[in-house]
């Protein structure tokens, strides 16, 4: 049986705010966005900022409404980056399996090393209290025999806290919790379960998993096998804090946008940059993309597909982001932000279609590379394409940065339905 | 409903930073040893001896400070280094 941990950083950006700077204990604190440019958006908060009911993703206005001594602390990425890689080796010291999930979330199989430091319970107790006396940060640990059960474990007992999950308490635990507390069970989801009656993690564990699969599709195996506990998806170690499972990027825009045209015109952009990066990171073609969308009353939304062949070009992710948006947006609202991540690599083996014409993509293979050597030797500014050069804002921006923001603010989230 | 807490301050200690010069050795071995410090009124204080070495957050704030335990004479007091910054600090509790 395996041990697996799932550590968090308790409100990771406000506690690294409150480490630099003691004099902000005490008191509700948020951490955000720039104010120009509309990114004035709540990126964390503490314990005490969310007593005042201020959620992460809100505007500044909204919080300061509801709570107006509310003290804001400009973001710095470099210092969350470098206490994330810091955190990172003390979970060095006890396995070498460790995956990200975001700047402030780690699995850690210790199957084999547990039984050195105290079992699974003893070993997240030594993260725990180490991390705390070197760092001054303190994490959630949960400890299960599986990753969505170590998952939730984490998030039952906040902050500085372990929980345990095993075989003769899931069902009194795990169980009760909501359904969509389930990884990957997003507001759609939910409801179409909650239409069968299914409500609890519990009823989705009882439902027959033919029943589910008719229901949501491939989906239904993997929450079945989620919600039972017999998820056996290995801890892949990943490289420094950035998850090569997925590269996105998202933008909030310096007006609302109400047009599809502009809305692709980011959507391109976005497109443009993850292609770079995907090509940097050298780990094949991407397969799937999703969208994210944020519209003016920060309500979110998100849906994936598949591009028409693994590709690394900007247009063929645009393309099929364009698509994506299209199917997912009612346009009740104005949008704010859009985010364009691709996952589910190639790795550098794919199956030729041999009656397929592989040409398309090889002609926009080479017209990408050729593109990235220019941007390399003379700047990312360079060469654009034209659509983006009509809005100068636009061609300012720089977005090919790689931090990025903890799991649960990234527009492109994990909750996303198909 | 949310729970307003109060902003009424604690009377919780609080504690300030003082940065100090230093002068140090690094040693053939790798590391460095803090030799002397320069206090604010000029004085010199020598370390007899630095007891330990270890990661560990400054109640005055700083990230991924070292805090070097170090004996001046009889005394024993924490002496801090800020890698990012290059500097060295002792802290002061002020109310």
């Amino acid at each position: 049986m395996r041990i697996i941990l799932h550590s968090d950083l308790n409100n990771f950006f406000a506690s690294v705010e409150e480490q630099k700077n003691p004099e902000l204990k005490g008191k509700p604190i948020i951490v955000v966005g720039k104010k120009e440019d509309r990114h004035g958006i709540v990126l964390a908060k503490n314990t005490l900022a969310k007593s005042f009911g201020i959620k992460t993703g809100e505007a500044i206005w909204q919080a300061r409404n509801k709570c107006k001594d509310v003290v804001e602390v400009p973001a710095c990425y470099p210092d969350y980056t470098r206490v994330s890689k810091e955190v990172r080796k003390i979970y060095e010291r006890f396995t070498d399996k460790i995956e990200s999930f975001g700047i402030d979330e780690c699995w850690l199989d210790v199957t084999e090393t547990a039984r050195l430091f105290g079992g699974g319970e003893g070993l997240a107790e030594k993260i725990r209290k180490a991390v705390k006396e070197e760092i001054g940060v303190t994490v959630s640990v949960g400890v299960s025999f599986n990753k969505i059960f170590a998952k939730l474990a984490s998030d039952m007992k906040k902050p500085d806290a372990i929980t345990v999950i095993n075989y003769d308490n899931y069902k009194n635990t795990v169980w009760k919790l909501p359904v969509e507390d389930l990884l990957y069970v997003g507001r759609s989801t939910k409801e179409k379960l909650n239409r069968h009656g299914v409500y609890t993690i519990g009823d989705l564990a009882n439902v027959e998993e033919n029943r589910l699969r008719s229901w949501l599709g491939k989906w239904g195996s993997y929450l079945y096998s989620y919600a039972n506990g017999t998820d056996q998806s290995p801890v892949v170690p990943n490289l420094e804090d950035e998850s090569v499972k997925s590269i996105g990027n998202s933008l909030t825009h310096y007006k609302d946008l109400t047009t599809v045209e502009e809305v692709r015109v980011l959507l391109l952009m976005l497109s443009e940059s993850v292609a770079s990066r995907l090509r940097e990171e050298k780990i094949g073609k991407a397969i799937t993309v999703k969208v994210g969308v944020i519209d003016n009353n920060l309500n979110r939304y998100g849906k994936q597909g598949k591009t028409e062949y693994p590709t690394t070009s900007a247009l063929e992710i645009a393309k099929t982001a364009y698509k994506l948006f299209d199917e997912l947006y009612s346009w009740k609202r104005p949008v704010r932000g859009v985010g364009v991540t691709v996952c589910d690599f190639t790795h550098g083996k794919q199956q030729l279609n041999m009656f397929e014409n592989n040409e398309k993509e090889e002609r926009e293979d080479r017209l990408t590379e050729a593109v990235e050597n220019i941007r390399q030797r003379f700047g990312n500014g360079v060469i654009q394409r034209a659509s983006i050069l009509q809005d100068e804002r636009l061609y300012s921006a720089d977005i090919k940065g790689k931090h990025t923001a903890p799991a649960s603010n990234r527009i492109d989230s994990s909750k996303v339905d198909e | 409903m949310y729970i307003k807490k109060s902003n009424k301050q604690t009377n919780r200690v609080r504690y300030e930073k003082i940065y100090i010069e230093t002068v140090v050795k690094f040693l053939a071995t790798g590391g460095m040893r803090p030799q002397f410090v320069v206090w604010t009124d000029g004085r010199k204080y020598q370390i007899d001896k630095v007891k330990s070495i270890m990661r560990a957050p400054a109640k005055s704030g700083g990230l991924l400070t070292d805090r070097y335990v170090c004996v001046f004479g009889e005394k024993e007091r924490n002496l801090y280094f800020e890698k990012d910054q290059l500097k060295w600090f002792v802290e002061r509790g002020i109310k």
